[in-house]
């Protein structure tokens, strides 16, 4: 018995011992899995199959080995995007200022090197903020560095008010090509500097991305950037208060007045490497192996001092801003790509969804239209149960138009405009904006209690008519009623609505459908069905006169779609199909209307 | 034997039935369509008179207010001469009259109506409602 005693402790401790064996195990095996060695993230991501990479990268593995810099290197200035890496073969007659000195040397060798620019990005943001330089002469190979915070050092030198400029072009360059940012915010105006309009308190700056010109004469590259930069001037309006665009800056005020000017820089590729230089290994400032440290580290040599941020502010004076933003903080870059705009609304025809998935879709958008602009705040304002009169209000889209394609507009967010007054059955809603800022999105009406609560047929055809314009934006109208819902029309099948839009003389009459038109015989058709299915409801015209429009728009292929918000406050598609019974057991053919593209 | 006696006869039922519902279907069509043909003996009038003269018996209404700003005005009324069980039956319900008023009708009195008589049943209450009312014009839905 004692010895049974004995075996069962063992065992249990056997059990326990494998246990926890295996537990130790299993911690490893997540703690290796999480851990991507630095060297390896910095050397094996984003590659191609490029001959001069794997040079290069073989290169700076050797590098490492003798002088460890990855890790340095990584946490200074994030890690390396190798396939986008740009190669040059230049001649190596230049010159060049060395590191942050401000010292300027001359090289006239007359041999040639290639020069490699590796842009660098921080895993935390979207943007370059560095770019290694490496040179290989036949003889040596330096590694040296620019990092976006040093166009400072450029500001400190009025003789180098172009190369600023084309340093930052140099940088934008890079984000448009891993990113494909194309417009920027000029955080700091001294690079691109205001003087012509003094007035300008904001300044954006835009890549021409196309047919852009890389010249190869004697062996040197020139780049040119076709770019345009807006300044926009948010003056003090009287009556109307500070000039606020989204996001309570003064950006994309409508009241604004901006003016675009295009330019063209053009640069050889030694102007780029300006404060590059330094051999292998050389930990000097700006070159070396490591990249130079940013002012706000603490632990480099600050390039831009006092006296910078004192031309800067100069510049800002001089150019009259009214509000000059602050500079920038020393270690920042002077100008920063803008926010990803909304989706842009799709152009006239995408054929390649079902009805049902281009309905839902549509959906979508109008959700994000209406909560975007807030546009159920702005309801609430009026008393839309007791009124006897229409209210309404435009909603408006905040755009950019690309200088050089007025066809390339992105969207920055939407708004809602002033409410105004109509009469018992209609309303006038004005968009007066500037429409090179504001674009009209849709709108919003109210219908009192005595009319039906969904858009009228009229509202069909006026939301066709203003989706039909050149450029337009509209994606679609609301309507809330005093019953408590609130619809929604869009086209969401452009073709159809084109041809639908003719048949206003055939079907409309006044605000409704003609009423001995085939579409208004068929509209009080399905009426009567649906008031037979909403028979003991309280709301039984108005369900039955929505789900009937929704049938003659379905039926008669208008191609618009209406919407209801329904109870989770969301507008879903309210599609309603005909359906033909066969004769059977001595019923005669007969039809029904259904609902379709429901939610699953 | 049997069976196939008992089968036939049931057969030759059922023809008939349905013969007699499109025979009867045809006959509302063309009853309705003579009365159109002699609508000018209606408009102008109430509908009373145009009641009086029915040869066959209306048993279900259904009004309708087409104009979207306001919704109690009754334009014109559907009069069918079957009353639907249910939606799926609104089929039954033609060929019908659509008769239009010259004067608008109060469209929440007919809606209370509809509703009371389980969706458009034919009353004394509703012929109440009607039989005053001027006609604007006749025709036929089919």
């Amino acid at each position: 018995m004692r010895r049974l005693h004995f075996l069962q402790k063992t065992f249990i401790l056997y059990l326990v011992l494998v246990a926890l064996n295996l537990s130790c195990r299993k911690l490893d095996v997540v703690s290796s899995s999480k851990t991507i060695p630095t060297e390896e993230k910095f050397f094996d991501a984003h590659r191609s199959s490029a001959k001069e990479e794997a040079a290069i990268v073989n290169f700076l593995k050797r590098t490492n080995e003798k002088s460890p810099f990855v890790k340095l290197t990584a946490q200074k200035i994030g890690f390396p995007i190798w396939d986008k890496l740009i190669m040059r073969n230049v001649k190596t007659t230049r010159v060049m200022s060395e590191g942050g000195s401000g010292q300027i040397q001359s090289m006239a060798n007359t041999g040639s090197c290639d020069i490699y620019y590796i842009p660098f990005v921080r895993d935390s943001q979207n943007h370059v903020n560095a770019a290694m330089i490496i040179k290989a002469f036949p003889t040596d190979t330096t590694i040296g560095y620019l990092c976006d915070w040093q166009y400072k050092n450029l500001l400190t030198r009025p003789s180098d008010s172009l190369n600023v400029k084309k340093f930052a072009l140099f940088f934008m360059r890079f984000d448009y090509s891993i990113f494909t940012h194309k417009r920027f915010i000029v955080k700091d105006r001294a690079i691109f500097p205001t003087k012509g309009h003094a007035s300008a308190n904001e300044v954006r700056l835009e890549l021409k991305t196309d047919d852009q010109k890389k010249v190869k004469v004697n062996s040197l590259y020139t780049t040119c950037q076709d770019y345009s930069v807006q300044y926009i001037s948010c003056p003090y309006i009287r009556d109307y208060g500070a000039c606020y665009g989204q996001g309570g800056t003064c950006d994309r005020c409508d009241r604004c007045p901006s003016v675009t000017l295009y330019f063209t820089e053009c640069w050889d590729e030694w102007v780029d490497d300006d404060m590059g230089g330094g051999s292998s290994g050389d930990g000097g400032t700006g070159g070396g192996a490591v990249p130079p440290s940013d002012p706000c580290s603490g632990d480099g040599n600050p390039p831009s001092g006092p006296d910078a941020i004192k031309h800067i502010n100069q510049s800002q004076e001089k150019v009259g801003a009214l509000s000059p933003p602050p500079p920038p903080p020393p270690c920042d870059p002077g100008w920063e790509p803008e926010p990803e705009p909304y989706p842009i609304p799709d152009s006239p025809q995408d054929t390649t969804q079902t009805p049902c998935a281009t309905a839902w879709a549509t959906a979508t958008k109008l959700n994000v239209l209406y909560d975007s602009s807030k546009a159920a705040q702005k309801l609430d304002s009026i008393d839309i149960a007791h009124d006897t009169l229409e209210h309404g209000f435009t909603l408006g889209e905040i755009i950019r138009i690309n200088p050089y394609n007025p066809l390339d507009t992105g969207s920055y967010g939407f708004f809602t405009g002033n409410i105004a007054t109509g009469t018992s059955s209609s309303i006038t809603l004005e968009f007066a904006y500037n429409l090179n800022t504001k674009a009209l999105a849709g709108n919003v009406h109210t219908h009192p209690a005595k009319g039906y609560s969904a858009q009228s047929a009229k509202d069909i055809y006026e939301l066709i008519g203003s989706r039909l314009e050149p450029k337009s934006r509209i994606q679609g109208n609301f309507v809330a009623s005093a019953n408590g819902g609130q619809y929604a029309v869009a086209v969401t099948d452009y073709t159809k609505a084109q041809a639908f839009y003719s048949t206003s003389s055939q079907y409309l009459d006044g605000n409704n459908w003609a009423e001995n038109s085939t579409l208004g015989k068929d509209f009080t058709d399905m009426t009567k069905y649906f008031k037979r299915i909403f028979k003991d409801s309280i709301d039984i015209d108005n369900l039955a006169y929505e789900m009937a429009m929704a049938g003659v728009l379905n039926e008669r292929n208008a191609g618009v779609t209406l919407y209801k918000r329904n109870s989770s406050g969301k507008f879903v598609p309210l599609i309603v199909k005909k359906q033909i019974v066969p004769s059977s057991n001595g019923r005669r053919t007969s039809t029904i209307y259904i609902r379709d593209c429901n939610e699953d | 034997m049997k069976k196939i006696i008992t089968t036939l006869f049931f057969t030759a039922c059922l023809i008939s039935v349905l013969n007699t519902r499109a025979a009867n279907t045809k006959d509302t069509l063309s009853y309705l369509q003579s009365i159109v043909a002699n609508k000018a003996n209606y408009i102008g009038q109430p509908f009373s008179v145009l009641l009086n003269n029915l040869q066959i018996q209306i048993k279900h209404f259904s009004p309708i207010a087409i104009i979207q700003e306001d919704k109690n005005k009754e334009t014109a009324t559907f009069f069918s001469f079957y009353f639907p069980q249910s939606a799926e039956e609104i089929y039954l319900t033609y060929p019908c009259l659509r008769i239009s008023w010259q004067t608008s009708l109060n469209a929440a009195t007919s809606r209370s109506l509809y509703k009371t008589n389980n969706g458009g049943g034919w009353t004394q209450a509703v012929v109440d409602f009607y039989k005053n009312a001027i006609i604007k014009d006749i025709d036929i839905f089919e």
